[in-house]
């Protein structure tokens, strides 16, 4: 790295000529559990280099004066991973600043907070932390100028690469781009369920987005490598929109749908190799991609680390200085090993990465598997297609099946067979919601898991992570935990004819008799309660009819009335039948695509929020409501259960049916069930908005009654 | 060389009313229909579509032209069955002067070393349809005299590209496409003022799914079309997650307007027969063969023995095997044919009650709605320096005149004319038989036979049919009008549309008008009613329109399961 300028001549830089990055660290998934929980995702290496490097080399490419490292979980160790490296030390081509978010839930959080700071001074490039690329971005940014020169409304460029049909990383996260065809400007933006999904569905696009195109491009041959040149305009939009949360889906969606805003966000094309490691299978082709050297000139002799000493030979493979190799071990194609790893006799290798200080001993099979640093390996054990983290021992006659991955410092005893795709950690680690993991949050937990001495044998260390345990989270993230997995997976396009058919027609018998289901689903939980029962499928019944025909309040309270009394229930079930009806018509115009979420939520609890003040009298009730409506959010599997909860609650607080009181009591004595954790994130800020308001608010009347 | 057949469809024109569609005259109906042989069509008040004369000369003349430059193996005329001896009467001249005219050449070529390149102007069959539907048509009407692959041509169309450069196309398809659909571009945009630039939004717009295969070495597939109206009716442009994995770069294109020619396979006469009619046995299949191979003669045998001679019997029998015994005809009709892989054809339910537009949008579909690979429908987007326009509205059925007039301005170099101190523009077209009064105006015009025309008229981007009558010091601009009507005194008329035999009074104004008699309004339910084309809206299914007119039932659509509501 040539010695620019120092980070004291950055200082004179014109503060409009700043070129500045925003790196986003963290992803907030939990795709790399378990190995996560102990290190956050950009430090993770790949062929042996941490990811963030790939990242922060991009950008020194890309002449960037000024770097920020948004970093929320494990933030202190990427600090003090940036604080050590070559990026601090004077003659650094950029000034490398972390900022710390530790409450950050989502990109969105992120972006408010930077807002907030008041960093931003002009264009940025926005990246994810774990970008691999060998775009040159002299040619986006003369693309964004360009479009920004015809364009006064344009507010950000999305660099996205040109897959072909079969290769792979493409289906990790689909997506189609709706494009114009003349200018890439982006017209639309949907996820796409995995090609193996059976849910099938279909993009949607609102005709009044096409209005001014006359030829467009449906792109789901793009990936996404989230590298965004940005307008000053960008943080302050996810400022007002307070409840965006990722940058696609929330972000680019929003606003290019957005008759107010007016914004438009176009699409850089390139035919460059860019992709993000964000899966284990993203993981396992970009290394191979990167020591077959396709992501040239970004190869790993170019020694990215200061201390690396890779030296290139045929065959694609790469070997540091003072690796110990044993005269009949072999080492096959597309295979790197850093310095200070003895690899014994009679070893094979092939396919696979091998980290620094690692032993491995005698008559040992090595293939398609990353060996991360100081791992031990013992005698005659087999590898194959699997993760070893750093620090791992593997006792003798040890055999890793298709996909495992053991976690940082695990110990595996000898002779034992681990089954194919397993996860494993040496601490207890269990899998949370998608927005976040915390350490500190675990802890209190406290929910040990046992030693799988079955999996890792008597003198064995280490915990199954199952990311599928939770069940509630199953139904939703569903499809990306099948994907998630580092096994080899032969996912085919899932259509056959007949298995379409059925689906159809199961939804559409779902959708015709839904009492019903709601019906038989109740079953389940209280069988025993026959008339209660009875009151929840009549009630909820009732409330549909009236919402289906658009009866008025009065009538709806009479007929729920009239029910409670001839079934003899309490109000609590009157309520719960309610809201469930309530909640069950917001899901009903999210999935139909008829209303986004907050529109839908407003729409339902603003016009029918009334029938609670019948139906709850009492504070304690109203508390009680408060519960119940969390109940149904969370038992509905919304894709966003906090913002719907927060819809709810604001819009019966906006129609004066929640008094503050009421709220206040009801938050300091909420459940502490993890399973509300993910619902309340929202609501944790307005109940503190609330109270700071009505703090404010006092003090001014105390003011004033002081004057 | 390969020898297609060609079918020209003859459609309604609903698009064309105040001047298509015949019946609905009730006058023509009681008394004409029965003795129609010794009826001229040139006295009737509306003319069947195939026979509105674009600069003089009725439309499906300019088709019938084409087809000659193309040599197809035959040309077939279907209209449906109230219509076609109209046709085939207004046709009878034309027909006439076609023989008399290869008789000319014929004769002086005899002589010359080039008598071999001599060809006889094909066979003109007309063939009356009874469904209402035109994929019924093809379905339950045209199959059996269908003996290879064919071309399905609106008798609507002017174009400067030579049939060669389709034909070319065609040959060059993948072997999975089972046709070829022909798109443009409305190249004629700023040729006229056109009255759709200040509507808000056309209603006939279609969105067009294609992929241009970029990544791969396949034609340009068409994909799926919708119309406005099933997007405004769903409230979204709905994409199927489907097709983006079969074909993740999928172009949508507002602009394409579907040119309704379609060059099939005869694989998909293979895939539209009938369940029954196949079980009902090798026989009717045998008897085709032996149709195609009389047929094709000489050329089928020779080309038939070299594939035997050249590539052995296994690829035959491989043949055979896959397309049952109709393999042969394969054989002898693509060239070189061991070249091509036969597809296993699949018959799904294909719906057939509806206009030939949606059966392809069905088979376009049928290519990526499977899991096992179906054939697909290839897209052949004309460029955009060609001319291609079809006259199926009012508006285009204009631009079309003036189209042919503005060549004839430029090919020939003859000054404004002036005969009787009228002054008549190089690029206007007065038949022969026209009586023009002294200083009348002829600008941009096509004025047919027998009309008269009193002095002191201007007349400016016209169209008047047959037999008009035009009195003194008449305004005409941007106006079409119907055979036999007769315009007063002193009447000024812009941009607008009048009906055959109406009559309009002195001094009378009227803009943006369509002028038609009382009877439209009642009997126009009645016709729907009873007559075979049933109503109105199946009409347009009937042939003409296809991209540019409306498409309506959902419900099959929604149908096969893949689509839920």
């Amino acid at each position: 790295m040539a010695p620019k300028k120092g980070p004291s001549n950055d200082r004179d830089v014109d503060v409009e000529d700043r070129f500045q990055a925003v790196v986003l660290t963290d992803s907030f998934e939990t795709r790399f559990m378990p190995l996560t929980a102990d290190k956050p995702r950009c430090l993770l290496p790949l062929a042996n280099t941490p990811l963030i490097e790939y990242t922060l080399e991009f950008l020194a490419n890309a002449g960037v004066n000024e770097v920020y490292l948004t970093c929320s979980s494990h933030a202190s160790q990427i600090d003090e991973y940036i604080e050590n490296s070559k990026w601090n030390l004077p003659w650094s081509p950029f000034k490398v600043t972390t900022i710390l978010s530790p409450e950050a839930r989502s990109v969105g959080d992120v972006m408010r907070d930077l807002d907030n700071r008041g960093i931003i001074t002009g264009d940025f490039i926005m990246v994810s932390g774990d970008v691999v690329t060998n775009i040159d971005i002299s040619k986006m940014i003369e693309f964004h100028r360009k479009m920004h020169a015809q364009d006064k409304d344009h507010i950000a460029t999305m660099c996205l690469s040109e897959a072909t049909e079969y290769y792979k990383t493409r289906t990790f996260e689909p997506a189609a781009f709706i494009l114009d065809k003349n200018t890439n400007r982006c017209i639309y933006y949907q996820d796409l369920p995995l090609i193996s999904s059976q849910e099938k569905g279909a993009v949607q696009i609102d005709p009044e987005l096409l209005d001014s195109v006359d030829e467009f491009s449906i792109r789901n041959d793009l990936i996404d490598c989230r590298i965004d040149i940005c307008t000053p305009h960008v943080p302050p939009i996810f400022q007002d929109n307070f409840d965006y949360q990722s940058l696609r889906t929330d972000f680019v969606r929003g606003v290019i749908s957005s008759d107010i805003l007016g914004k438009n966000i176009y699409a850089y094309i390139t035919n460059d190799y860019a992709t993000r490691v964000e899966s284990w299978q993203s993981y396992d082709t970009i290394s191979k991609d990167f020591i077959g050297r396709w992501c040239y000139p970004l190869v790993l002799e170019n020694n990215m680390q200061y201390d690396q000493t890779y030296s290139y030979e045929s065959r694609h493979i790469y070997k540091e200085n003072n690796v110990v190799l044993a005269q009949s071990c072999k080492i096959g194609k597309c295979t790197a090993i850093g310095s200070g790893t003895r690899i014994g006799e009679g070893t094979k290798i092939e396919n696979s990465i091998i980290g620094r200080n690692c032993r491995i001993s005698e008559g040992i099979t090595i293939k398609d598997s990353f060996i991360w640093d100081n791992s031990v390996i013992g005698d005659n054990s087999t590898i194959d297609h699997s993760i070893v983290a750093t620090g791992a021992k593997l006792g003798s006659n040890v055999t890793l099946r298709d996909g495992c991955i053991i976690g940082f410092d695990v110990v595996i005893d000898n002779g034992m067979d681990i089954p194919i795709g397993s996860k494993i950690s040496s601490k207890p680690v269990k899998s949370l919601g998608s927005s976040t993991f915390d350490l500190e949050e675990e802890d209190e937990d406290e929910e040990v898991n046992t030693l799988s001495t079955e999996l890792v044998g008597q003198n064995g260390v280490g915990y199954l992570y199952d990311s599928d345990a939770s069940d509630d989270e199953e139904e939703s993230y569903g499809i990306h935990t099948i994907s998630n997995r580092l096994a080899h997976q032969l996912e085919e396009l899932y259509m056959s004819d007949a298995s379409i058919s059925s689906i159809t027609k199961r939804k559409k018998k779902k959708r015709t008799m839904s009492s019903n289901s709601m019906y038989t689903d109740r079953e389940d939980v209280d069988s025993d309660e026959d008339d209660e029962e009875d009151f929840e499928a009549e009630g909820i019944a009732t409330i549909e009819r009236a919402l289906e025909n658009n009866h008025d309040i009065d009538t709806a309270l009479l007929e729920l009335n009239t029910l409670r009394m001839s079934m003899n229930v309490t109000y609590h079930e009157v309520r719960t039948v309610t809201v469930i009806a309530l909640v069950k018509r917001v899901y009903h115009f999210i999935s139909t695509q008829t209303l986004g979420p907050k529109d839908a939520v407003h729409k339902v609890f603003n016009q029918w929020g009334d029938l609670f003040k019948r139906q709850a009298f009492e504070p304690s009730e109203f508390v009680d409501l408060m519960n119940i409506i969390m109940d149904a959010v969370v038992d509905e599997n919304f894709e966003k259960p906090d913002l719907i909860l927060f819809g709810a609650f604001t819009s019966l607080y906006d129609n004066d049916i929640l008094e503050e009181d009421v709220i206040y009591t009801w938050w300091d004595n909420v459940s502490q069930d993890p399973r509300y954790d993910g619902v309340k994130v929202l609501i944790a800020k307005w109940v503190e908005w609330l109270r700071t308001a009505d703090e404010e608010s006092s003090d001014e009347d105390d003011d004033s009654e002081e004057d | 060389m390969m020898q297609l057949q060609a079918f020209i469809f003859c459609g309604k024109g609903v698009n064309l009313s105040p001047l298509s569609n015949p019946n609905i005259d009730p006058a023509v109906n009681d008394q004409e229909l029965n003795n129609i042989t010794e009826f001229g069509p040139e006295r009737l008040a509306r003319l069947p579509k195939a026979l509105l004369p674009i600069a003089g000369k009725p439309m499906v003349e300019y088709v019938i032209d084409w087809c000659d430059q193309a040599d197809f193996s035959e040309i077939n005329i279907v209209a449906s069955w109230d219509e076609i001896d109209f046709i085939k009467a207004g046709l009878k001249s034309f027909l006439q002067l076609r023989t008399q005219q290869y008789d000319l050449i014929a004769k002086t070529l005899l002589s010359s070393s080039h008598a071999h390149q001599l060809r006889k102007p094909k066979k003109i069959n007309f063939v009356s349809s009874k469904s209402a539907f035109t994929s019924e048509v093809l379905q339950t009407e045209l199959l059996d005299k269908i003996h290879g692959d064919f071309v399905i041509l609106p008798c609507d169309f002017i174009t400067d590209m030579p049939p060669q450069i389709f034909l070319d196309q065609y040959q060059n398809r993948d072997d999975d496409n089972i046709a070829m659909t022909i798109y443009y571009k409305n190249s004629l945009e700023n040729l006229v003022d056109k009255k759709q630039s200040h509507k808000k939004q056309d209603p006939n717009q279609v969105f067009t799914l294609y992929s241009e295969n970029n990544h791969s070495a396949k034609q340009p597939v068409l994909l799926d079309i919708y119309t406005t109206e099933e997007v405004t009716k769903s409230k979204y442009l709905k994409v199927r997650d489907h097709l983006l994995w079969k074909y993740p770069n999928t172009s949508i294109s507002k602009k394409l307007i579907n040119s309704f020619i379609y060059f099939c396979s005869y694989e998909l006469v293979q895939l539209l027969k009938q369940e029954e009619e196949t079980a009902a046995g090798p026989m009717n299949n045998s008897t085709t063969n032996l149709g195609s191979m009389s047929d094709s003669g000489a050329v089928s045998d020779a080309s038939s023995s070299k594939v035997k001679g050249g590539n052995g019997n296994g690829n035959s029998l491989n043949g055979k095997a896959a397309n049952g015994g109709l393999a042969q005809n394969n054989t002898s009709l693509i060239q070189p044919s061991y070249l091509r892989k036969p597809n296993q054809l699949i018959k799904d339910n294909i719906n057939t009650r509806n206009s030939i537009s949606k059966l392809f949008r069905d088979l376009s579909r049928r290519s990526w709605q499977h899991s096992i690979e179906r054939e697909t429908v290839s897209i052949f987007i004309l460029p955009e320096e060609s001319m291609f326009i079809r006259s199926n509205d009012l508006n285009s059925y204009m631009d079309a005149t003036r189209f042919i007039l503005k060549i004839k301005a430029n090919s020939s170099n003859l000054p404004t004319s002036s005969t009787m101190s009228s002054t008549i523009g190089a690029d206007s077209i007065v038949d022969s038989t026209v009586t023009l009064q002294a200083k009348n105006s002829i600008k941009l015009s096509s004025i047919n036979a027998a009309c008269t025309i009193g002095s002191k008229c201007r007349i400016s981007g016209s169209i008047l049919l047959n037999n008009v009558q035009v009195e003194d010091e008449c305004t005409l601009e941007n106006v079409i009008i119907g055979p036999n009507a007769k315009i007063g005194k002193k009447s000024k008329l812009t941009s607008c549309y009048v009906e055959g035999n109406y009559v309009i009074d002195l001094k009378s104004t009227f803009k943006n008008e369509t002028l038609m008699r009382a009877y439209e309004d009642e009997e126009f339910g009645e016709y729907g009613s009873d007559a075979i084309y049933n109503s109105s809206s199946d009409d347009d299914d009937s042939d003409d329109d296809s991209s540019s007119e409306e498409y309506y039932d959902d419900e099959e659509f929604e149908d096969d399961g893949l689509f839920e509501r």
